[in-house]
């Protein structure tokens, strides 16, 4: 088998009672045994619900896949009844969250919290067989003395050691793919490396596939095998790594690499941004989502909305005017 | 935790010993037992001596402390217009009210967190809905009205039970639904709102991806975090239930303590009324300092700050 995970035409339209929001609206991506993917993109560019469709976590009161096939092994996720898809999470796919303090229950242990997702999966094992892949775990994520940690609370360690704690429930029954959706983000500086080292060392010993999703280019470069960069709910361009850091082709992945300061430029200079701000564009677009804040856009932009087109070997992009110099 | 349990429990015979001075003064206001114990044109001699023998001839304050002091050595008086000792009354109806208000406290904190929980899972939709109108009602219907429209509908139009006694069975039905109608109400809004509130946190969607079953996500991480309100305002129910039962055992005719009480306040039955309300404050404190220790219980946080 080829990809471990394919993702054709994804929409998911949050409805609220005036309007239809299109989170996602047609997005393609697939994933490889072992690689890591990196989702970039602003505030509300729809990453996160990718990411969160594929698992099936959405608010179903207001918030619905519209199309969309969701392939993990070549099982059909989207639409796939709860019981099913409870044994493909946890287990198939596993995910941690931006912000480890509110991800873990604050009533229960280190060790419960691990116990629970192993108990999920196999109901058979007691707590005395889990203990000790527990502890094996928990020095796996970097967690020092993991005996001593097995009792506490979450909120009795620090943020870092919380989101070890996540990792490791994640990675507790060998999941074939880990989504980390902003897994530093609530971290201190310091420890964001520390993790996202961490996360790398354990694709390797885990053997598993990861989508992390980012709003910060410096982490998807130090980690990310592929990139794909999100605007308005669309994937605008996707590429290897290093495609996207030296060649990056759609005008919205060059505005975010210029918006990265520079640590020996001018500091008179003025910070680069892209003007403007993401703009919800209702059903059917019939534009380029990105052209109101593009400085290439021209009238072929505002009338037709352009289509992600091979530039490369592996490299694609949804731009009109895209460089063609080199 | 034991020094918090200490302070707590010291708190609480404070609080006690308040309200049992209040209404030692208040009882008195109301005026001189003996108009009630003696027949019109009974001689003054008479009425004098009827006052000696209750001591209510003597100043206020040298009542308080005789009372007090009887009190603290077990000596709970004598009730006139029942000729027996205060507490043989008591242990007399006492179960009686128990009989009425534990199955009411375990109806509503039963229901009332069941329906609390359909309503928070079904959030906005019909049965939500449903259960928020009707708790409303329930909770704003006074125990009194309650009970005289099911007196009139189930005994009077429908002959189902019986509207006064405790006989049998049939008679426990009514009274016991309209004490734990108030409770169920509070309780289930109560668990509607902390579970909605709950289920909104980010560590339900980890229990989720964890491959917990929805049901186990909504009682395992759902309700066990909403649990510390919940339990709270089910131990302030106790008070609401045995204050309650003054008025619905009267209703009802149920012979417990409530409807001792209020035919003793009548009658400036002093001893009596003394007792029951100590008897009530008591239970009420010691309910909320279980409540205040359910906490460091339920919810590890507050443990690691009592420490």
């Amino acid at each position: 088998m080829d990809n471990i995970l394919e993702v054709r035409n994804l929409r998911t339209y949050y409805h609220t009672r005036t309007r239809t929001v299109p989170a996602v609206d047609g997005v393609d991506f697939t994933l490889k045994p072992k690689e890591i993917l990196g989702l970039v993109g602003e505030s509300g560019c729809g990453k996160t619900t990718v990411a969160r469709s594929v698992v099936g976590l959405i608010n179903r009161r207001n918030t619905k896949i519209e199309s969309g096939e969701i392939l993990f092994k070549g099982q059909e996720l989207n639409g796939m009844d709860s019981h099913r898809l409870c044994g493909i999470r946890g287990k198939g796919i596993s995910m941690i969250f931006q912000d480890p303090f509110v991800s873990l229950s604050p009533v229960y242990t280190v060790f419960s919290q691990i116990y629970e997702v192993m108990k999920a999966h196999d109901p058979e094992i007691t707590k005395a067989q889990a203990r000790g892949r527990i502890i094996e775990l928990l020095q796996n994520v970097g967690i020092p003395s993991p005996e001593l940690r097995l009792d506490d609370y979450p909120f009795q360690l620090s943020g870092g050691m919380q989101q070890r704690v996540m990792i490791a429930i994640a990675l507790a029954n060998n999941p074939d793919i880990l989504i980390a959706d902003e897994p530093t983000t609530a971290l201190d500086v310091t420890v964001q490396a520390q993790v996202l080292d961490l996360l790398l060392q354990l694709r390797d010993r885990y053997e598993m596939a990861m989508i992390l999703i980012s709003h910060n280019l410096a982490v998807v470069a130090s980690i990310c095998d592929r990139v794909c960069v999100m605007y308005g709910g669309v994937v605008v361009e996707e590429a290897s790594v290093y495609d996207i850091f030296d060649h990056p082709m759609h005008p919205y992945t060059k505005g975010l690499m210029a918006s990265i300061p520079s640590i020996s430029g001018d500091r008179k200079e003025e910070l680069f941004s892209i003007k403007g701000n993401v703009e919800v564009i209702e059903p059917p677009v019939t534009c380029c989502r990105f052209c109101k804040r593009c400085e290439r856009a021209t009238e072929e932009c505002r009338l037709s909305e352009p289509p992600l087109v091979e530039v490369g070997p592996g490299h694609k992009v949804r731009c009109f005017n895209r460089d063609r110099e080199d | 935790m034991t020094g918090f349990a200490i302070k707590r429990i010291l708190k609480g015979i404070f609080t006690v010993w308040c309200i049992w001075t209040i209404v030692f003064f208040l009882v008195r206001l109301t005026g001189d037992p003996t108009d009630w114990l003696v027949e019109d044109g009974a001689s003054t001699t008479y009425v004098e001596q009827l006052r000696q023998q209750l001591h209510v001839d003597e100043p206020l304050h040298i009542q308080y402390i005789e009372s007090l002091k009887d009190l603290l050595t077990g000596n709970l008086g004598y009730s006139r217009q029942y000729k027996k000792d205060v507490i043989l009354l008591y242990k007399e109806r006492l179960p009686q009210t128990l009989k009425l208000a534990l199955p009411s406290l375990l109806l509503g904190a039963v229901f009332g967190v069941a329906l609390g929980t359909v309503a928070a899972i079904k959030h906005d939709s019909f049965a939500d809905k449903t259960v928020r109108v009707v708790t409303v009602v329930f909770h704003t219907l006074p125990n009194f009205c309650l009970g005289i429209i099911m007196i009139l509908f189930f005994s009077l139009t429908l002959r189902w039970f019986p509207s006064a006694g405790s006989a049998t069975w049939k008679s426990y039905i009514m009274p016991m639904l309209t004490l734990a109608s108030g409770p169920t109400a509070t309780i289930a809004r109560l668990t509607r709102n902390s579970l909605v509130n709950t289920m909104t946190n980010e560590y339900i969607d980890g229990a989720r991806m964890k491959g917990v079953s929805e049901i186990n996500v909504i009682i395992r991480h759902g309700l066990r975090n909403s649990l510390s309100p919940v339990v709270t305002r089910i131990g302030m129910q106790i008070g609401t239930i045995i204050g309650g039962s003054a008025v619905v055992e009267n209703v009802f005719s149920w012979p417990g303590m409530g409807q001792l009480l209020v035919t003793a306040a009548k009658n400036r039955d002093f001893q009596v009324v003394q007792l029951g309300v100590l008897i009530i404050a008591t239970t009420v404190t010691i309910a909320h300092i279980l409540i205040d220790l359910s906490h460091g219980w339920l919810d590890p946080r507050v443990r690691e700050q009592v420490k």
